[in-house]
């Protein structure tokens, strides 16, 4: 008969290991129940701009939330930003690690070169892209005007959402490219040695095996990018266009901020954000259902 | 079905040469055996047939056709490796069909080479699993299906039963061999395992720091080694190499033991090798027979015979060890008489260390 290995740590004082993780849920309570619970409070009341009366309303905040066409238009923005950044950042991020891959013996200069971006703040990634491609001011701005290009994204809405992903993408690459060549390093190079006999050239192998192999990486970083276009690159619309111009820009996060903390529309703000924390829930969840079944193939 | 041919083939990692010039032609239908410890190079020369490690001095040809710049997949030969490269992401059915499915052929062909090789290899019932449902010798036999559905002109093997068990390993080492027999195709294989070398092998490579100790049949490898490497390397235990000083036309060893020669001898030390189950404790029938005395060291049965570790008398210090037949009476620290014949003995030159020929000797 096997002998069951119990891994678990036996603590002979039971209020020890609760101990431990007191300071950890403290925390957490503090800096996410707290909070969280006062955004769900706060959808459900309408508050004066001053905070000085309040009134329940039931689900009035969403309803008004949904039948809003501005609200709808930053979902339509939200999308295409998301979908546009992660697209960008894992294709490049993909790119990058096959070549950092093959060329193992130099990766090491290779891979601190390009973990670079990600050792940059959100708000001062979209100020460094803000220098540079400031239509006033920017370098790029000046040499892309000099070739002919009109550049000036606080009036061209396309300009200002391409300056976004690019910065949010740029941003994100180094942690996506972390995790694809962690990925790639982990197929055993003698699956490729043994496709390649059995006839299969760099393209057949990258779709046939690479790629496959790749795919719970890619899940994960999927979830992630996910998480990171919605929630993450407010600095970087913050510092760049301040969701402009005419709302192009205007992604859910930075509008959560705007209403709120401009508009001063409490009740508005405080309904998007549990919106936006039931998006992450299930995003969550996905992916903890996900790992559980990783182990695919 | 192809010729191998490898003409002055050297290796090099940077600066480091790892292979250092290797002449070799392996004829059509021949399964060859490279041999040797670790490091010595048998991986890098195999992998250099298939193409997955350039040459870097020399050339390799298969069929006639010259492959040092040719891609794998253009080389039309198979390989299975060590760890079997299984992909794990595809079934059994899919890993033997890959090679085929890249290279375009029908698919009513994939099917029926696929199920052929599956009957062959036993694999039938387990063509839908996934290679890590599989046992290790179930993998093993996927890998070997996945070279056998393409019918390449060559079949290469990187010590492809080094992960299995012992009783395994002798049955697929069998089986390998029956498959040789009926496909005729050329077999390179590399082991470490001296008893794979020549229970397989129709020719063995004997290489050591990359370079070529020997090749030959292994009847040549057992019986005639070129180096004391060699005859160190094949046969288990090893063969005994005893320092001896010429004199005159007598070779001195162990103490007082002696030899009387004919011939001319290169220098004035050589080494005398005795495989131990060429001693024995008493001599049987007629010959001629040298002996020697040496003290039971220990005593190690191992059922089918016995093999007992004795020390030299006469202040040579050195260790002989000597396979005996399991009734043998003899006791640990007890001096035993060992018995030779003069004709199973190998000399070598005790500077070059290789193998000296048509040198006659006798017990004297
Ligand atoms: N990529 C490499 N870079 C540098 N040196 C290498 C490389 N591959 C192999 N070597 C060296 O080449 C020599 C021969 O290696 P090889 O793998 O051919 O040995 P082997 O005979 O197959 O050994 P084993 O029985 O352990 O598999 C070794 O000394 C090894 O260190
Ligand atoms: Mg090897």
């Amino acid at each position: 008969m096997a002998v069951m290995q119990d891994k678990r740590v036996h603590f002979r004082n039971k209020w020890l290991p609760y101990l431990f993780i007191a300071p950890q849920m403290v925390v957490i309570l503090v800096f996410f129940f707290w909070p969280a619970s006062q955004a769900i409070k706060q959808s459900v009341y309408l508050e004066d701009p001053f905070g000085l009366s309040s009134q329940f309303v039931w689900l009035d905040n969403f309803t008004a939330l949904f039948t809003d066409p501005h609200y709808l238009e930053s979902v339509k923005v939200t999308l295409v930003f998301s979908l546009a950044t992660i697209g960008l950042s894992l294709s490049v991020s993909l790119l990058l690690a096959v070549f950092a891959d093959q060329v193992i013996k130099g990766a090491n200069f290779y891979k601190t070169f390009i973990i670079w971006p990600y050792a940059v703040a959100p708000p001062l990634a979209g100020v460094l892209w803000l220098f540079l491609f400031h239509p006033a001011g920017g370098v790029v701005a000046y040499l892309l005007n000099h070739a002919g290009i009109d550049w000036d994204y606080f009036a061209n809405s396309g300009q200002a959402m391409l300056l976004v992903v690019v910065a949010a993408a740029w941003k994100q690459i180094s942690y996506n490219f972390l995790f694809f060549l962690a990925g790639l390093q982990a197929i055993p190079t003698s699956l490729l040695e043994s496709a390649a006999i059995d006839g299969a050239g760099p393209v057949t192998r990258f779709r046939t095996i690479i790629f496959p192999l790749l795919s719970p990486t890619t899940f994960f970083l999927l979830v992630v990018n996910v998480i990171y276009a919605f929630f993450e690159t407010f600095g970087i619309i913050h510092a760049a266009t301040q969701g402009g111009p005419g709302g192009a820009t205007n992604t859910l996060i930075f509008k959560v901020f705007n209403d709120g903390f401009i508009g001063l529309d409490l009740g508005g703000s405080a309904a998007q954000s549990v919106v936006l924390m039931i998006i992450v829930m299930m995003l969550t969840i996905l992916q903890f259902k996900f790992i559980e079944r990783r182990v695919q193939y | 079905m192809a010729e191998i041919k490898l003409e002055e083939v050297r290796k090099s990692y940077g600066p480091a040469e790892v292979v250092h010039g290797v002449d070799l032609t392996i004829p059509d239908g021949e399964f060859l055996v490279l041999v040797g410890p670790s490091g010595c190079g048998k991986s890098t020369i195999l992998r250099m047939i298939a193409g997955l490690e350039t040459v870097t001095s020399g050339r390799i040809s298969i069929d006639r056709r010259i492959v040092n710049r040719l891609e794998p997949k253009d080389r039309d030969i198979a390989m299975v490796f060590q760890n079997y490269a299984l992909y794990p992401h595809m079934s059994v059915y899919q890993n033997m069909a890959y090679g085929l499915k890249v290279r375009g052929v029908h698919k009513a062909d994939i099917h029926n080479r696929v199920n052929e090789a599956a009957v062959t290899l036993g694999l039938g019932e387990y063509l839908d699993r996934k290679p890590r449902a599989l046992s290790g010798g179930q993998r093993q036999r996927v890998a070997m299906g996945r070279a056998l559905v393409r019918n390449p002109k060559a079949f290469l093997f990187d010590e492809p039963l080094s992960n299995l068990d012992a009783k395994l390993r002798n049955q697929m080492r069998v089986e390998l061999k029956q498959l040789h027999a009926r496909l005729k195709n050329t077999f390179v294989y590399v082991t470490h395992d001296q008893v794979e070398a020549m229970t397989l092998g129709q020719r063995i490579m004997v290489l050591r720091d990359g370079n070529v100790e020997q090749v030959g049949t292994p009847d040549e490898i057992y019986n005639q080694p070129a180096s004391t490497f060699v005859a160190g390397f094949i046969g288990a235990p090893s063969m005994n190499i005893l320092s001896g000083s010429v004199d005159g036309d007598a070779i001195r060893f162990a103490g007082k033991a002696g030899l009387v020669h004919a011939g001319s001898l290169p220098g004035r030390e050589v080494k005398i090798g005795v495989r131990p189950e060429h001693l024995c404790l008493r001599k049987e029938g007629e010959g001629d027979y040298c002996q020697v005395r040496a003290k039971v060291a220990l005593i190690e049965p191992l059922g089918g015979d016995t093999v007992v570790h004795c020390r030299l008398n006469g202040g040579s210090d050195e260790n002989i060890i000597i396979r005996v037949h399991p009734d043998e009476k003899v006791g640990e620290n007890e001096t035993a008489i060992l018995y030779f014949k003069a004709d199973t003995l190998h000399l070598f030159d005790a500077e070059t260390q290789r193998r000296i020929n048509g040198v006659q000797v006798c017990a004297g």
